[in-house]
């Protein structure tokens, strides 16, 4: 567990010891900037115009007006291009730098390398997609107010959230990795829950906080972006199992990508309701943000669909590994 | 150098080949499979049949090869799949590459897994509705009803899109055109969740802008004709609900409704748009009872003139604009002539009782052109007869000596005759003899054209056995058997400064045919009633007194008003003899204007607002008008500035001639909603003498209030200003007497004994409350042609709408107003300065990313100190 641990932090801090992290994380805010201030213009828009669902115009799955329609497809033709950004340097460039075999003969098994690489990208992954949620105010037209009232609910929440802190010194100060992770499962399911019980059973809270604008689509739409997220990593983690070259890597998870992104345009072509249109819909990820996840609604579909391509992918990877081992 | 450790042998020469055959094979197939999609554009064509027929060249050259590149390539594609598939498991089972050959079969598990895991996943899922309002939820109750249709009943749901929202938003802007967007988007959506519920759901999006509408109509309705008309007919943005060759509409409109008046004050006067849901229940109440029978409307006129056949622009007094609007609403519409002998009558009194349909009225109307051309056929036969032997004695005479001829020509010419003007005359015999016999060409046409058009009605057997039921008490019950709602159109009087238009006593109904309405009402079977004023021309006489005016007045009234009224007015409805004027009419006339081209103004009418402090609930007819006028869009404000003649297309109604009609308070009691619909303004008066006299004694009309002694004063006939009710929407039980016989004598006994005795009355009420009475539903206008048009305008059109299915228990269709459970939609907003949006957007787009850039920066400083 401590070697898994360290690789990990290992490849997070990489992403910030050298210029890609920094150069995906500020095209990736540039990008989210622009949807964020389409969908600004929306909801403080004059007249007969708007947005029913601020985060189909963030996730590039509003059709009105036009410009929002364009800014999704830009959208959607980066998303596999900056997760391919984030992913191809992982195992490609120890390929290309042969520290690689060095990896494998570590006493460290080939699946904890994937996890720890997998889990590494995902967390710059989750921490480019936290800086939106700095957005997040606005688009749920949110307002707190302090209440102060403690309960045994917010108090849940609380601990919950210290034990996170918790996790996060163990992990950092490179202490009992299995204790971090327990830490931070039971930190997360206390103020999951905490927070849940104390906003929807308290009839006094903490902080008052009130949506002007249904909340729910916020929090599936960034379910389904770390999902979905996951998928694409996946991807290229695999892809990048494959290549030495960090370009070729980046190319072909790209393509890789490419390949969940272009159904959703077939659905122009089909009828709603046929069966080509439900393989479409099944298929393209922009499609299932469009109908589903920005308008509030889970749908399991897509969900089986990215875990299972998730896991595949990774499973796909250990075994890319041990046959290189193998050689 | 060769690269030693890859030996050429046969093997791999063979391996090469194999796959290079196999790649090209897959390019084949793909080539093959794009020309097919090219040719055909269905994935229906590939079947086994259809591709052996195209490679048997069935289809054409193109498709003979296309099909060939697809079947080959697939072919080899099949084929060296399997070849390396035995070449595997025979490497496989050797020592050396077992472990590795472990590793690919665990590759090919996990991908394997996860094919069947999506395809599991695919035709096996749950959608989970998130949303803080379950926006894509169906309500429970709802979604068990639409789990319990049978798939072998399929319903077809067609959403057609016209780019048009009727007549109440005949002007697009940029409200109707948002509306248009969000309600497509909402319909679709729910069109998604009844896709759940199986096959026994088809839905179809139409668009008449798409490239092909036209074919993809002809598809949908080729064995649905009915489903076609529907289409057809459809005004605007429509959704049709087909099933079982019936079909049901629901307009967008009715689905969900622009509230314009919200629409522009929301945000403070920034604007939004503002749609009121009308309940997803409407739209599933149109699945669910798709099947059942269109409800029927009679609409019962004295003449065919007044029916609601025909439009002929000229027939000022037609009701076809009531059964446009009503076939469109899907009511089925009959027409029932309550008159006859209008060919023969001389008076009033020659007009005889009927319950003729249209086609019989056309019948009997027919026989009296025939009956009529062929008395103008004999008589001018009998003039050229008369010319004829006229001129067989000139030609006798003309030999004869003058003043012989000149007696004779005496006997049918009058003045002096002289010889010079003999020729004159005869020239004129000749003329008149040629007028007469061209004449008599005229009337043989004439008549020709009656038999004619006699003979096509004759065709129609119904009319003809409807004819052969003389008892008009069992013809009208016989029509009216399965009528649901009678509608009783008396058009009177249009204008009163024109003067009365159609004599009131032409609409009174015989006994027998108001004992069938009443049975009709028994039955708890709705009435709606357009009563146009019955007030006579009477004028007071120079020295009559005001007694004596009245008393001639009350025998004027006595023949206006029938029993069809005095049932209304055992029901509570009180309908008021006066007509009422506004104060421009009569302006009018004073300055000329009424008979010069321009016609005064009349101010609209005022629809009843909800009421405040008597705790009775909103009058339904008139909220659901109020609601309706929220929506209208009948021209752009910037036209209203423009074009004065756009303002009049405002939704108002405008009436002239009308009749105070109201309810008695003692039936207001006994009903939970206000019995008024609309009301005239403040600035209308009523009068007994609404007409004005333009003959040697000019007369106008002019407001004199009831004299605080008449025994008027205080009644509903009082002479005093407006506002008057003109119109009530009733809902009550029908009255004791009407189904126990007995009770209208008791009640009578009661009447004497209540000064001695009041505890047989009071028995009697308790009785009459035990009684089982039906509820009837009454909506009665106190004007006869405000629906008469051949086309009606969207505020008449609405009103006579909501009334109707009011009337017919179809409140689900009448508009709603938002409430707590359905709240109104609108799009969501951030109420923002402008300040803190600049903030905003600078932040968002230029800070955040640039502090990471900066960051970026100081790292890599930082590691180049290091």
């Amino acid at each position: 567990m401590r070697a898994t641990m360290s690789l990990i932090r290992r490849e997070f801090a990489a992403y910030f010891t050298g210029p890609i992290g920094y150069v995906a994380l500020f095209s990736f805010l540039v990008l989210t900037g622009l949807l964020f201030n389409l969908a600004l213009g929306l909801l403080t828009e004059k007249g007969p115009r708007g947005i029913e669902n601020p985060m189909q115009v963030m996730l590039g799955g509003a059709e009105n007006p036009v410009w929002a329609l364009v800014a999704g497809v830009l959208f959607w033709g980066l998303f596999p291009a900056v997760t391919g950004i984030i992913t191809s340097r992982l195992i490609a460039e120890e390929r290309g730098t042969g520290t690689l075999e060095a990896l494998l003969t570590a006493p460290i098994r080939d699946w904890q390398v994937v996890i720890a690489k997998f889990v590494a990208c995902f967390g710059f992954y989750a921490l480019m997609w936290a800086a939106t949620l700095i957005y997040v105010p606005v688009l749920t037209d949110l307002h707190a107010e302090w209440k102060g009232n403690f309960t045994p609910f917010a108090a849940m929440l609380g601990v919950g959230l210290l034990f996170i802190v918790f996790a996060k010194i163990c992990f950092w100060f490179e202490l009992n990795g299995w204790l971090a992770l327990l830490l931070g499962i039971t930190g997360l399911g206390l103020a999951i829950a905490g927070g849940y019980c104390h906003y929807t059973m308290d009839s006094e809270q903490v902080v008052k906080l009130t949506a002007g604008i249904d909340a729910n689509p916020v929090f599936t739409s960034y379910l389904g972006i770390m999902l979905a997220g996951a998928m694409f990593l996946a991807l290229g983690l695999l892809v990048s199992s494959w290549v030495k070259s960090q370009l070729v890597a980046w190319m072909l998870s790209l393509l890789l990508g490419l390949c969940f992104v272009l159904p959703a345009v077939l659905r122009w072509w089909f009828e709603p309701g046929s069966d080509w249109y439900a393989v479409a819909y099944y298929l393209g990820v922009p499609e299932h943000f469009r109908r589903d996840f920005t308008r509030g609604v889970i749908d399991t579909r897509p969900i089986v669909l990215y875990v299972s391509v998730t896991l595949c992918c990774l499973f796909l990877t250990v075994r890319s590994l041990e046959a290189r081992r193998l050689k | 150098m060769a690269d030693t450790r890859q030996r050429t042998t046969w093997g791999n020469r063979f391996r090469f080949l194999a796959r290079a055959l196999g790649l090209l094979g897959l390019l084949a197939a793909i080539s093959g499979v794009v020309l097919l999609w090219a040719q055909f554009r269905s994935a229906d064509f590939f079947t086994p049949e259809r591709l052996r027929a195209a490679v048997e060249g069935a289809n054409g050259q193109y498709v003979q090869v296309a099909a060939y590149l697809a079947g080959i390539g697939g072919a080899a594609v099949l084929l060296i799949i399997l070849i390396e598939m035995l070449s595997s498991l025979v490497t496989g089972v050797g020592r050396r590459t077992a472990a590795g050959t472990v590793a690919t079969i665990g590759a090919v598990a996990a991908v394997v897994l996860l094919v069947f895991v999506n395809l599991i996943s695919f035709t096996h899922y749950k959608r989970v509705d998130c949303t803080r309002d379950k926006r894509f939820t169906l309500p429970p109750e709802l979604a068990a009803e639409f789990g319990k249709l049978r798939a072998s009943a399929p319903t077809t749901i067609v959403v057609h899109q016209t780019h048009n929202f009727g007549p109440l938003m005949s002007t697009r802007d940029s409200f109707t055109k948002a509306t248009e967007a969000e309600v497509t988007t909402k319909v679709r959506d729910l069109v998604e969740l009844f896709r759940e519920f199986g096959p026994q759901f088809k839905v179809v999006v139409l668009d008449t802008e798409a490239f092909e509408y036209r074919k993809d109509l002809e598809e949908l309705t080729k064995d649905a004709p009915e489903l076609l008309a529907a289409i057809k007919a459809a005004p605007e943005n429509s959704i049709f609900f087909h099933a079982n060759k019936r079909v049901q509409r629901l307009a967008f409109n009715e689905f969900m409704q622009l509230d314009k008046t919200a629409s522009e004050e929301a945000d403070g006067g920034r604007a939004n748009l503002v749609l009121v849901p009308q309940g997803i229940d409407r739209f599933a109440q149109r699945v669910l009872t798709v099947q059942e029978r269109r409800p029927k409307v009679a609409v019962c006129v004295v003449h065919e003139l007044l029916t609601t056949a025909g439009d002929d622009p000229r027939n000022r007094y037609t009701l076809a604009g009531v059964r446009k609007s009503l076939t469109t609403q899907g009511f089925d519409v009959v027409d029932v002539v309550l008159k006859k002998n209008w060919n023969n009558a001389r008076s009033l009194s020659d007009l005889k009782p009927a319950a003729d349909t249209r086609e019989e009225s056309k019948l009997e109307r027919l026989e009296g052109d025939l009956d009529d051309a062929d008395a103008l056929v004999t008589s001018v036969r009998a003039e050229v007869r008369q010319f004829e032997v006229i001129r067989g004695f000139v030609d006798k005479v003309k030999d004869r000596p003058w003043e012989e001829r000149k007696a004779f020509y005496q006997q049918f010419v009058r003045g002096t005759l002289t010889e010079a003007k003999e020729p004159e005359l005869l020239a004129m015999l000749a003329s008149r003899l040629k007028r007469a016999r061209e004449k008599l060409e005229e009337a043989a046409k004439a008549k020709q054209e009656a038999e004619k058009n006699l003979a096509e009605v004759m065709q129609d057997e119904r009319a003809l056995q409807d004819r052969r039921m003389s008892n008009v008490s069992t013809k009208l019950t016989k029509q009216l058997a399965d009528v649901d709602l009678l509608i009783i159109v008396r058009h009177t009087t249009e204008d009163a400064m024109k003067g009365p238009g159609i004599e009131a006593g032409l609409h009174a109904l015989s006994k027998e045919q108001v004992k069938v309405a009443k049975e009709f009402m028994k039955q708890g079977k709705p009435v709606l009633a357009c009563l146009g004023p019955i007030t006579p021309q009477v004028a007071s006489q120079p020295g009559e007194s005001p007694e004596d005016f009245d008393k001639r007045l009350v025998t004027e009234f006595a023949g206006a008003s029938d029993d069809f009224e005095r049932m209304l007015t055992e029901r509570g409805v009180e309908l008021g003899s006066t007509v009422i004027l506004f104060e421009g009419e009569t302006k009018a006339i004073t300055r000329g204007g009424q008979f010069g081209n321009t016609q005064s103004e009349v101010p609209p009418l005022l629809i009843a607002e909800p009421p405040t402090d008597s705790g009775l609930q909103p009058n339904p007819v008139a909220a659901a008008f109020r609601l309706t006028g929220r929506t209208a869009v009948l021209e752009s404000d910037s036209d209203r500035l423009a074009n004065d003649a756009a303002a009049k297309r405002k939704f108002e109604i405008r009436l002239r001639a009308i009749r105070p009609v109201s309810l008695a308070p003692n039936w207001q009691a006994k009903q939970p909603f206000a019995a008024e619909i609309a009301f005239t303004s403040a600035d209308s008066w009523n009068t007994f003498q609404p007409y004005p006299q333009m003959g040697r004694t000019v007369r106008i009309p002019t407001y004199t209030p009831t004299d605080i002694n008449d025994p008027k004063k205080g009644t509903r006939d009082e002479e005093r200003k407006g506002p008057f009710p003109i119109a009530v929407a009733v809902e009550n039980k029908v009255p004791a007497t009407w189904v126990n016989e007995d009770y209208e004598r008791q009640e009578a006994t009661a009447a004497l004994l209540t000064p001695y005795d009041s505890t047989f009355a009071m028995g009697l009420t308790v009785g009459a409350s035990k009684l089982e009475r039906p509820t009837q539903r009454m909506v009665v206008f106190g004007n006869g042609n405000m629906f008469t048009a051949p086309k009606l305008d969207p505020p008449e059109e609405k009103l006579l709408l909501h009334s109707v299915n009011w009337l017919t228990n179809r409140e689900d269709r009448l508009p709603r107003a938002a409430t707590e459970k359905t709240p109104e939609w609108h799009y969501p907003r951030v109420a923002m300065s402008d300040r803190d949006r600049i903030l905003w957007q600078g932040g968002t787009l230029f800070g955040l990313p640039l502090l990471v850039a900066a960051l970026g920066l100081f790292v890599m400083l930082l590691r180049r100190i290091r």
